[in-house]
């Protein structure tokens, strides 16, 4: 996926790109809550990885779109508390995609 | 009708599932987004409760007539393996378990009954139902370049707003995950209401699994376009619904 050639569309690009940074540290704190304890901090923390997957691709950022999906669905399958190896996979996931964001930046 | 028969989406099939301009009935769309070269007809029924042995049948055979679909022994595996990314091929459970898959893509949208011809200062208002700021904003610059008007909305209370105020929407953009109320509900009080029933209604959504996209369907979609997408996808099927060339 990408977006068509132009200025107009070299600026939303841009825009998009600059966000990035904003929703990956909300994301963090997001995390930070359920992980914390706060089990209605997932259903937010879902949502915003869902948003992301399904954005970033439109984009032209297809692997934080893959990055955001794959932790989306990994937290699909679990409700919290998490347990320490949960905890750790989700901070596995979101570690690769703050690496995919940070690449595309 | 035999029950162990495997269909499997045609090139043809494909191309209606993305395409952005289909002319298929809703039940025969339904079953066409349940084929997948693995299920038996069997499974396909248990998949489909809402429609009967004789509407399944029937929409089998048209979509075979049609060839847009055929005995899985026949279709090549490109065609079998549309759209399903993570399928296994062994699916003995066959049934609402596999719907639930994600990886699932489409670009559906159903051709308005009859054209549109917009007279000289005639413009087509859209309403972008979006949560993503820079996503609506991108629909929103895009529809703007094909002199459509386009509000946006990305909340319940947005939503409402702009759903009574004049002028009544020439389509529906809608989201389905959004932070204070779910896509497809909006989508039923938009089916309720008289003075917007007939309003033409895309999901634009990353809910990418055929459960999604036969839920939204069955509840009156007009189309259905997975995230991503490449926005020129979402003009053509804007314009497909809205009737225009």
């Amino acid at each position: 996926m990408s977006l068509p050639a132009g200025p107009e569309f070299d600026a939303l690009r841009a825009e998009y790109r600059q966000a990035l940074a904003a929703k990956l540290d909300a994301l963090g704190a997001q995390w930070a809550q359920v992980a914390g304890g706060d089990g209605a901090a997932l259903e937010p923390l879902v949502r915003a990885l869902h948003t992301l997957a399904g954005s970033a691709g439109t984009f032209g950022f297809a692997q934080i779109g893959t990055a955001a999906r794959a932790a989306e669905d990994f937290l699909h399958t679990r409700t919290p508390p998490f347990g320490p190896e949960d905890k750790s996979e989700v901070e596995r996931l979101l570690q690769h995609l703050r690496a995919r964001v940070l690449s595309g930046l | 009708m035999d029950k162990k028969a495997v269909y499997a989406v045609t090139n043809k099939g494909d191309a209606e599932l993305s395409g952005v301009g289909t002319s298929l009935s809703a039940d025969a769309l339904n079953l066409l987004v349940l084929i997948d070269g693995k299920r038996s007809v069997a499974q396909l029924l248990k998949a489909a409760p809402a429609l009967s042995e004789k509407q399944v049948e029937e929409g089998l055979q048209k979509l075979a007539r049609a060839g847009i679909i055929a005995p899985a022994s026949e279709v090549t595996s490109d065609a079998i393996d549309f759209g399903f990314g993570k399928g296994s091929p062994d699916e003995s459970r066959a049934g609402l378990e596999s719907l639930k898959k994600t990886g699932y893509y489409v670009r559906i949208a159903r051709r308005a009954a009859k054209p549109r011809k917009l007279g000289p200062d005639e413009r087509i208002n859209v309403l972008v139902v979006e949560d993503d700021p820079q996503l609506a904003k991108l629909l929103k610059v895009c529809l703007q370049m094909e002199n459509m008007v386009a509000t946006v909305a990305g909340k319940k209370d947005e939503i409402l707003a702009a759903l009574r105020a004049p002028p009544k929407p020439d389509l529906i953009l809608l989201d389905v995950v959004l932070p204070d109320v779910d896509g497809l509900a909006v989508l039923a009080k938009i089916r309720e209401f008289e003075a917007l029933k007939t309003v033409p209604v895309i999901l634009c959504t990353a809910k990418a699994s055929r459960e999604a996209v036969l839920d939204g369907l069955r509840r009156g979609a007009d189309g259905y376009i997975t995230k991503p997408y490449n926005v020129d996808v979402v003009l053509k099927a804007a314009k497909t619904v809205i009737g225009l060339p």
